[in-house]
């Protein structure tokens, strides 16, 4: 008789991979949970990637994950969790084309902002009550907020589908992506160019007087009207923390 | 041994607002673990909210109590967090696995019934319960094969691991049908089996009719036949906390409440429930 631990390896290959069997079971059906092992994963990653599997139609995106699923089998407890190598799948793989990669780096970003943690935002009273001292001010992302930067504009794409326009091919133009959330809402928003300069200064919590240092390299004299243009987008977005 | 806590829901996405902003005829609530195992955003403001009216029990489906891999102590670790901060009255995961060498299945895979198993899902059961600090319910899945290697019947298996271990059981009623019905076992023997004192919680819920099998799908209302046995359950176990499942082609939650009120008439006459008795076997 196996012992448990080659019982179970036999099954695993059997369920995950179609591997042969000998004198496994006494009854039932192992195709069973084969089907289900594929369909769970399957649907999971269609739910966590909903715009890609529209980008790239259904045969088309069964095909790459069925792969993606045969090089990264999940490892984590929670299915949130399954398509979490996808991006880093596709870039490297033939079947997607070479926007997907970042269609898929974009909607991961959704998934990880939409349960990460909560935070209070930076609000205007927190602003005017620094005085003299906002130069000081640190400004960091809300914790739940990725910058994803992005190669081509599947933003674009991405929207089309969200309203049920057509499809289209992204162009190739590099941006940096924020991707928040607010209350309970996940945004996203292609960042302008001196805003994307800030971004990772941002995300390392940089001082408000080393984002307008960094402004006023672009800008020259007009840094200081950018500033506070850029630091109210930030406080109506509620993208910005409260000091912890 | 276990909390009495009438009956309850589970606590499913198109039901949050309802929940939030009504005031369902619901006991108690059951959420699926791995759901709230994270950091914040909206699941952890709707279990907050919903914890601060009702009790809310634990149910995970990601502990792989019978994998030969050892405990995922990372999982664990993040259970125990969140039994501190909700305090469950009951927190339940399934006696099967889910993971192995490190790969994870999110499905509810059957063990072979041997001694072997038992002494891993002992051990193992006894590692969890002494983190967490308290008792654990396992649940009977539904199976699709039996193996060549098993020495018991399920029923003798849960109820040894039950006994052996310390741990109560959560006796799904569907579950036992299907199995039954798929493996042709006597539901009522099933019942027979179960220490009445470690019986801590049934779970309700409907299946689907493949033709060669019944599949344990959680999109359909409890059918006749499952109520029956719950009636007997009852009958036997007392009025054992009970809840009502529904995972797929989830209905308004006005209609999952009607399905609940079934339940809670059956409780008060458990012998008057209609005898539609399952069958135990497929032809």
């Amino acid at each position: 008789m196996a012992d448990l631990a080659t019982l179970q390896r036999q099954f695993y290959d059997r369920v995950t991979a179609g591997a042969p069997t000998d004198g496994l079971i006494a009854s039932g059906d192992l195709e069973i949970y084969a089907d289900m092992y594929a369909t769970r994963l399957h649907d999971a990653l269609g739910e966590d990637y909903p715009k890609l599997r529209v980008a790239l139609g259904d045969e088309a995106f069964a095909a790459i994950t069925t792969d993606y699923l045969r090089a990264h089998p999940p490892r984590s407890f929670t299915l949130r969790d399954a398509g979490i190598a996808l991006a880093g799948h596709l870039r490297a793989s033939a079947l997607a084309p070479p926007w997907a990669a970042d269609l898929a780096a974009l909607e991961r970003a959704r998934v990880e902002v939409f349960d990460g943690p909560d935070a209070d935002p930076l609000v205007h009273a927190d602003v005017v009550a620094r005085g003299d001292q906002l130069p000081e001010l640190v400004l960091a992302w809300v914790p739940s907020s990725v910058v994803v930067p992005l190669a081509w504009a599947v933003d674009d794409l991405w929207s089309a589908i969200e309203d049920e326009q057509p499809t289209f091919e992204p162009a190739c133009a590099a941006r940096m992506v924020l991707v928040w959330r607010r209350d309970t809402s996940v945004l996203h928003r292609t960042l302008d160019a001196d805003e994307a300069e800030l971004a990772r200064p941002i995300a390392g919590g940089a001082r408000f007087a080393d984002a307008c240092e960094v402004l006023g390299r672009i800008h020259g004299d007009d840094a200081s009207g950018r500033a506070a243009e850029l630091l109210l987008r930030w406080l109506g977005d509620a993208a910005l923390a409260a000091p912890g | 041994m276990f909390p009495r806590l009438g009956f309850g829901l589970g606590l499913r996405l198109p039901h949050y607002q309802d929940v939030l902003e009504g005031d369902p005829h619901v006991d108690w609530w059951e959420v699926i673990s791995e759901n709230f195992l994270v950091a914040g955003g909206n699941p952890r403001r709707v279990l907050r909210a919903v914890r601060e009216r009702w009790p809310v029990a634990l149910h995970g489906v990601s502990l792989s109590i019978g994998s030969v891999d050892p405990v995922d102590e990372d999982y664990l670790a993040r259970l125990a967090a969140l039994v501190a901060e909700i305090e469950p009255p009951i927190v339940s995961d399934h006696l099967c696995w889910s993971a192995l060498a490190g790969h994870a299945a999110h499905d509810l895979w059957p063990l072979p019934y041997t001694e072997e198993a038992l002494a891993l899902v002992e051990g193992k059961v006894r590692q969890v319960q002494d983190r967490l600090g308290r008792r654990i319910l396992l649940e009977n899945p539904s199976s699709y094969v039996t193996f060549a290697a098993s020495q018991l019947s399920e029923a003798e298996f849960l109820a040894e691991v039950a006994r052996r271990a310390d741990c109560g059981i959560l006796l799904d009623v569907n579950n036992i049908y299907v199995s039954s019905t798929n493996h042709g076992w006597d539901p009522a023997a099933y019942l027979a089996a179960m220490p009445p004192a470690r019986v801590g919680q049934i779970h309700l819920a409907g299946h689907s009719d493949h033709g060669t099998h019944l599949l344990d799908t959680h999109d359909h209302p409890v059918c006749d036949a499952v109520w029956a046995l719950y009636g007997e359950a009852l009958a036997r176990f007392g009025n054992v906390t009970s809840m009502l499942e529904r995972d797929e082609a989830i209905p308004p939650l006005a209609e999952l409440v009607d399905e609940l009120d079934r339940a809670r008439r059956i409780a008060r006459d458990p012998a008057g429930v209609v005898s539609a008795r399952p069958e135990a076997a497929r032809g």
